[in-house]
């Protein structure tokens, strides 16, 4: 950062005409009392505060930079060229600012950020990209290349942008046009034993199709359910798969089928047979949330059943840590 | 209270006064002779009937009569029908040979458990030898009869044994003596209601009460004796009759000891336990450590323990505030001869007067309130107050005599600030230690449930008891404070618990214990449980204060009761959003379309909800303004309500409801400042509600997983309570610890200080749950409350904290929008915001965003924002606004990005190495200086990191709080690594940015030096481990007191007395000045008036309210100022 070029000592300058002669330099607070007396004037001179970007005080710097960022579109070229400055949070500012509003226009901003050294420029950038709409192909290029990110707050929100699997479930119980009486009549408790477990750091697994039905999974980590990963050796928090086969009787006489997880540490997507049926996304407050998905047109009977089960833990334990069953309804 | 009966025809001996207390003496040579005699044979005479006895063999409620005598039938070894007769179901006389065997020929033989023993010693012969169970005997003792229909009585009964107590029955709280019952409280299940129990429970140093449990299939009720005087070591005799229609009588040596009438009850229930002596018939925590001798269960009411004329004052008030309005003894006469008596009287002497009311007719078993108006204006002093009762019928005079002491307290002096001990403790060591107040329990709520309206809060038989705990509780100038939870009684009930669960959207239950609070029938509930304490204890003035419910937020949940809907539509205008499905919010990432700036309207519709919830929708606000209401439903406007822990909430405000006061308990690991974290929430939060004050609890306990989880494996590296408790669960706070927490919670305007953990405190010999692990923790405590809260507590209620000009933003949208927050926990990267804030010379104030909204940020220099992810529309204007107006904002990478912050400190996660993550929190402090100190200047400040000063302010006086947080790895947890338990010695340099000023320290009490350049003060101190300042800027110096009083007074007159700390002008300083007032009586005894108190600008004045039993002659007046340690004494000659 150049701190003495001619723009700085133009702002240094015009601060020792601003400010009561008080002997010496004028202090910071007395510099960051200017830009503001500056930035209130009609019209407020863009180029001196401009200069403050490169004040030797950050608390200045961040000052000038939130000053252009209030002024609008006089003072967007200084805070394009501010995308550049030493202080992260100049950056950050100038590029929500210089996104304002936020169109396919400020892809440029967006690509030059999501290469900022600084991971809380990178989320701001993520973040807008996420906001941008239309999501054009060059968008979709830079959510991409974001998913590979460093930091794991960029990629999760790269990931969750370009996350392809949603599905809403109305379970018997809930459907208001059904008003007859449900029972359950059978239920079939899963095994906890004879799972596996495969880590997913950079949340691609699903391009690999880790929920496909033939996928070999006989080199991923056996594992049970019922209790934490971490308690399994796992010191883990992120996206992890969980994969299970079981065989089911001769189908019995039904209404629906129903998977019902009593607790998934803390999000989960579910496929069965390689059919996506469905999600238990609400955050991390979902930890020990039961939550229960419809399977009556996915479930196999009298054959194998392959059961998919993606995992997002943000902190402290996580995976399935309660039982899972089928409830057979009538 | 002592009270006797007796007819005039006996010749037993008549209960004698032992100095005026009320001990029990009865006379009894024969049975001194039998005493410790040799054992082997019966002893003294046989069975005889008094004159006034029934049939031999049919035994009645006869005429009363002396039971006392020296020829009393019990004095003997029972034999012939008094042994066999068809009345008596067992007997048991552990004579040797026989020991075992029921002597009633009934078969009912008993069988020896744990550790018990038969001894051939006992007042007649043989006893059962009984031991409580403790580590090394952790089984059931006593001895058992196999459970047989015959020993459920099925109408009237008489229970009665000999008793002589171990040294170990002095600390006991409550013994079995006999049980078939189980359960000595209420419980709502058959097998808690049926059969009876009696048992001795602890009154006060030597003196017991009996009580009696008796179940009737649904439910249970106790009947309670008067209480007498238990000596170890000597044999006496006690009985319990039930007249199997509600009335149970007890009898101590023969004389009456009081009864309980329990209206409209019958025959105890049939149960299915064992009948056990000297124990109870499970658990193992109240064995009788002591010896039975001649137990005997008879059918019927045995005539020897009939009823007499008595009098009593049972479940009333005998200790009094001095001059107190109305004050009076309630006696209650009761005529339990069988017969109508007329032309009765009853004598009263108190503080050497006499008085005599005529009586009216008595009819049989009627109970005849008398009112009693007694001289409370009498000098503060425990007097006698003796009654005795007379009466007649068919030409034979029936008398009664009751003595017991009636204390006088002196009145309270304004402003003492309470020391509360959540929990319970013993008295003597409560006041010791400085405590104020302890917690109580006076209800029984399945009795209030089933009432369904106010009623009499616990038993009948109950009342005294708890009458007696008030009592002494004000005898000793303690405070009461009932804890009341309705709303987590429901729960506990199963039936209930059913019926008012909470459920989820689908309506199922949600399996947990936390009441649907918003249920009409549990808010009506909760006022009736409130009302009910009140007035039934509502008359004694050291119920103080209540606690009600605490801990219950914490486990709340949403609610989809049809009327939950329907609130939430009224209160909201909306459903219960789709997205919600947790109590603590919905994530934004998982919101489709959330603002990308991450600024959200007010009203947003999870907004209103969460905000809805958490202030009236899951029900608690609300049920504890119901109980706070009910409580003050008598007009007890003196009695504090609080709830705690008020802020283990999302910040919102409205926790607590209408209770006066919130609180909070933190434990003080790693960090003690911390606890100044959980103090400005609760500030934060009563900032909502004005008037709701703030007191603050510290847990004497610590979990030993966050202190000292693993035992070191090389014992040479164990800590000396490793050794001795390694397996101890909760251990005591470190003692520097409990000091500094102290200093830091005090330097805010908080109304009072309480802690938890009894155990941990004082050696009570736990040996599970809390463990005494540190005996240098309650001596600290004791020091402070004795050296700072006593004397300084006054003056500290009355001077507000300094407003604060750097806020620290604890966002609600951002705890709805991004799970933020720290619910009340201290710990996070908020809290440990907080404690930079505080190591970088800062006074943050904690703000929500109500605050925000509806005061602004005028005022305000600085804004922290921790964890700010998510702000409303009306705070990120503000914080705009702010900013533009010059504030300058600190914040960390989460904020939104609406925002730009000036500074940016980045979050840390702590590593749980205590040195490691305190360094790096300074780091982040000096960090913060160095950015900020260009643009702020502290009002005051140490040069010294690890010293913390906070100020309060009076007009132009200032109150410098200065804690030493130099601490380093001790030998008590250190070796752990997790907390640095040792305080350590200091020094710093604090700067005060006013010209002048005069510093005094407030707990020396001296002038401080202070030297004035730049501007500035500055004050050079020093600290001891864990220490704390509190010292006085005054804009004057004091100069000295003056005092003014008459020169002369008389007795029983009222004298003013004034007092003015004076500068050097001569005029009152401006700031408020703690007093220590003395006034001496000519022997040098200390008269009401005495104590600590507050010169508030400079002034203070009070009244000696002379007694007329005080002494005349010289009395001394002394004032001494508590800042310089000025004194002025002036005398009055006070005449007759």
């Amino acid at each position: 950062m150049k701190r003495t070029g001619p723009r700085l000592l133009t702002w240094l300058a015009l601060v020792a005409a601003l400010v009561p002669a008080v002997g010496g330099a004028p202090s910071p607070a007395e510099r960051r009392a200017a830009l503001i007396e500056l930035a209130a004037k009609r019209p407020a001179p863009i180029a001196p505060i401009a200069a403050a970007l490169g004040d030797e005080n950050l608390v200045v710097r961040r000052t000038a930079a939130r000053l252009l960022a209030g002024l609008g579109q006089p003072a967007r070229a200084a805070l394009v060229a501010a995308l550049g400055n030493a202080d992260f949070l100049v950056r950050r500012t100038a590029l929500s600012a210089a996104c304002e509003p936020l169109t396919p226009q400020c892809l440029p901003y967006l690509e030059q950020t999501l290469k900022d050294p600084e991971i809380t420029v990178r989320l701001t950038a993520v973040n807008l990209l996420l906001a941008l709409e239309p999501r054009d192909e060059a968008a979709h290029k830079l959510l991409d290349q974001a998913r590979s990110d460093a930091s794991a707050a960029v990629r999760d929100v790269a990931a969750r942008a370009l996350w392809p699997y949603h599905r809403d479930t109305v379970l018997l119980r809930d459907r208001k046009d059904w008003d007859h009486e449900v029972k359950v009549v059978q239920t079939i408790p899963l095994a906890k034993a004879g799972w596996r477990l495969h880590t997913d750091p950079l949340a691609d697994g699903h391009l690999s199709k880790w929920f496909a039905t033939e996928l070999d999974d006989s080199q991923w980590l056996p594992i049970e359910t019922e209790q934490a990963w971490e308690k399994q050796g796992q010191a883990y928090d992120g996206t992890a798969w969980y994969r299970t086969s079981f065989d089911r009787p001769a189908k019995p006489d039904l209404t629906a089928v129903e998977f019902h997880f009593d607790g998934v540490d803390e999000c989960a997507w579910v496929w069965l047979n390689g059919v996506y049926v469905g999600q238990h996304d609400v955050g991390p407050d979902g930890w020990d949330k039961p939550f229960a998905l419809d399977i009556t047109q996915e479930a196999r009977w009298g054959q194998p059943n392959q059961l998919t089960v993606r995992v997002y833990d943000s902190a402290y334990a996580g995976g399935i840590w309660k039982p899972v069953r089928i409830e057979v309804l009538k | 209270m002592t009270t006797s009966s007796v007819c005039r025809e006996s010749v037993g001996p008549r209960p004698a006064e032992s100095g005026g207390g009320a001990t029990l003496v009865v006379a009894r040579p024969g049975v001194a002779r039998r005493v410790g005699a040799p054992a082997g044979r019966p002893q003294g005479s046989p069975l005889r009937r008094t004159a006034c006895g029934a049939a031999a063999g049919l035994w009645t409620l006869a005429l009363a009569c002396a039971a006392a005598a020296d020829d009393a039938p019990w004095r003997s070894l029972y034999a012939g029908a008094d042994a066999t007769g068809a009345n008596v179901i067992g007997l048991w006389q552990f004579q040797p040979g026989q020991e075992g065997r029921d002597a009633s020929g009934h078969g009912h033989d008993l069988k020896l458990r744990g550790e018990a023993r038969y001894l051939a010693e006992g007042p007649l012969g043989g006893s059962l030898e009984s031991f409580p169970a403790g580590t090394e005997n952790d089984k059931p003792q006593g001895a058992a009869v196999p459970n047989d229909p015959s020993l459920s009585p099925a109408g009237a009964f008489t229970l009665e044994l000999w008793l002589r107590g171990k040294p170990e029955l002095e600390a006991a709280a409550n013994v079995f003596l006999v049980d078939k019952k189980y359960y000595n409280y209420a419980k709502d299940i058959p097998e808690a209601n049926w059969d009876y129990g009696l048992c001795l429970t602890q009154t006060g140093a030597g003196r017991k009460r009996l009580q009696a449990h008796l179940g009737y299939g649904t439910d249970s009720a106790t009947y309670t004796s008067t209480d007498f005087a238990v000596a170890v070591g000597e044999w006496i005799h006690v009985a319990f009759t039930y007249d199997g229609a509600g009335i149970g009588r007890f009898y101590v040596n023969g004389q009456s000891a009081g009864k309980t009438v329990q209206a409209g009850r019958g025959a105890v229930t049939p149960g299915r336990y064992d009948l056990v002596l000297g124990d109870r018939y499970g658990s193992t925590h109240s064995g009788f450590p002591g010896y039975l001798a001649q137990v005997r269960l008879s059918n019927g009411i045995v005539p020897t323990f009939t009823g007499n004329l008595g009098v009593s004052a049972g479940a009333g008030r005998t200790a009094f505030y001095r001059l107190e309005k109305g004050a009076a003894v309630a006696l209650t006469v009761s005529n339990d001869t069988g017969r109508a008596l007329t032309g009765g009287s009853l004598r009263v002497e108190f503080g050497g007067a006499a008085r005599t009311t005529p009586l009216p007719d008595l009819q049989p078993n009627q109970e005849l309130p008398v009112p009693v108006p007694l001289d409370s204006a009498l000098r503060p002093d425990s007097y006698p107050l003796k009654a005795a009762v007379s009466a007649h019928s068919e030409g034979r005079e029936y008398r009664g005599e009751a003595s017991f002491p009636v204390v006088i307290v002196p009145r309270p002096l304004p402003g003492r600030m309470p020391v509360v001990m959540w929990g319970g403790g013993d008295l003597p060591r409560l006041k010791e230690l400085g405590f104020t107040h302890d917690l109580v329990w006076l209800q029984d709520y399945a009795r209030i449930w089933a009432a369904g309206k106010p009623t009499e809060s616990v038993d009948p038989g109950a009342v005294p008891e708890r009458a007696r705990m008030l009592n002494e509780y004000l005898a000793n100038k303690m405070g009461a404070a009932v804890y009341v939870y309705p709303g987590s009684w429901v729960m506990g009930n199963e039936k209930l618990k059913a019926q008012f669960g909470r459920v989820d959207r689908a309506g199922n239950p949600r399996g947990t214990d936390n009441v649907c609070a918003s249920f009409p029938e549990v808010q009506q509930f909760a006022y009736n449980v409130g009302a009910s304490v009140a007035q039934t204890f509502g008359r004694f003035p050291a119920l103080q204060a209540s606690l009600i419910h605490s801990e219950v937020r914490d486990s709340s949940d949403l609610c989809f009761h049809p009327h939950d809907l329907e609130a939430c539509r009224a209160a909201t205008g909306q459903s219960v959003p789709a997205e919600v499905t947790g109590r603590y919010g919905v994530r934004y990432t998982s919101l489709p379309g959330f603002p990308t700036r991450q600024v959200v309207p007010d009203d947003h519709p999870l907004l209103r909800f969460y905000r809805w919830f958490w202030k009236d929708g899951d029900g608690w606000n609300p049920l504890h303004t119901q109980v706070h209401r009910g409580l003050k439903s008598t007009g007890r406007t003196d009695l504090w309500t609080f709830f705690d822990p008020a802020v283990r909430v999302p910040g919102v405000w409205g926790s607590g409801g209408g209770v006066d006061v919130i609180s909070q308990w933190t434990y003080s690991y790693p960090d003690p400042l911390k606890i100044g974290q959980a103090t400005d929430e609760l500030f934060a939060m009563a900032g909502g509600r004005p008037g709701q004050q703030v007191m603050k609890m510290m847990q004497v306990i610590w979990y030993r997983s966050g202190t000292a989880p693993k035992l070191p494996e090389d014992e040479s590296k164990r800590a000396a309570w490793e050794k001795e408790k390694p397996d101890a669960e909760f251990i005591t706070i470190a003692p520097d610890h409990l000091r500094e927490a102290f200093w830091c919670k005090l330097s805010r305007p908080i109304r009072g200080i309480m802690y938890h953990g009894w155990q941990s405190l004082v050696d009570t010999g736990s040996t599970k749950g809390y463990r005494f692990t540190n005996a240098q923790t309650q001596k600290v405590l004791a020091e402070l409350t004795h050296t700072v809260i006593q004397p300084l507590g006054p003056t500290l209620l009355q001077v507000p904290d300094r407003r604060s000009d750097v806020g620290l933003l604890e966002s609600f949208a951002s705890q709805m929008f991004a799970g933020r927050g720290t619910s009340g926990w201290s710990q996070g990267w908020e809290a440990d915001l907080h404690l930079v804030l505080q190591w970088a010379q800062l006074q943050p104030r904690i703000l929500y965003d109500e605050t925000i909204q509806r005061d602004g940020l005028a005022g305000f220099r600085v804004l922290v924002m921790p964890f700010c992810d998510v702000l409303t529309e009306s705070v990120a204007r503000q914080v705009a606004d702010f900013q533009r107006r010059g504030g300058i904002v600190v914040a960390d990478e989460y904020l939104t990005p609406a925002i730009t912050p000036d500074i940016v400190l980045p979050s840390y996660k702590r590593t749980k190495q205590a040195r490691d993550d305190k360094a790096a929190l300074q780091a982040l402090a000096a960090q913060l200086r160095s950015e900020l100190d260009a643009f702020y200047t502290r009002y005051g400040e140490s040069d010294n990191p690890d010293v913390v000063v906070r100020f309060r302010q009076y007009g132009n006086a200032d109150y410098l709080f200065a804690v030493n947080d130099k601490r380093t790895f001790g030998d008590y947890v250190g070796h752990h690594g997790l907390v640095m338990e040792q305080g350590l010695p200091n020094q710093a340099t604090i700067t005060i940015r006013r010209p002048r000023g005069w510093a005094y320290d407030l707990v020396e009490h001296h002038a401080v030096p202070a030297r004035s350049s730049g501007g500035a003060l500055r004050i050079a101190t020093t600290f001891g481990p864990g220490g704390g300042r509190l010292l006085l800027i005054t804009p004057a110096p004091i100069a000295g007191v003056k005092l003014t009083v008459p020169a002369r007074a008389q007795l029983g007159k009222s004298v003013a007395v004034g007092v003015a700390v004076v500068d050097d002008q001569g005029k009152p300083v401006a700031a408020v000045v703690p007093v220590r007032t003395d006034v001496l009586d000519p022997q040098g005894r200390p008269a009401e008036p005495s104590g600590f108190r507050t010169a508030t600008d400079g002034r203070v004045s009070f009244t000696l309210d002379l007694a007329r039993n005080d002494l005349p002659g010289r009395w001394t007046v002394r004032v001494t100022e508590l800042a310089s340690g000025k004194a002025r004494s002036a005398t009055i000659d006070i005449a007759r």
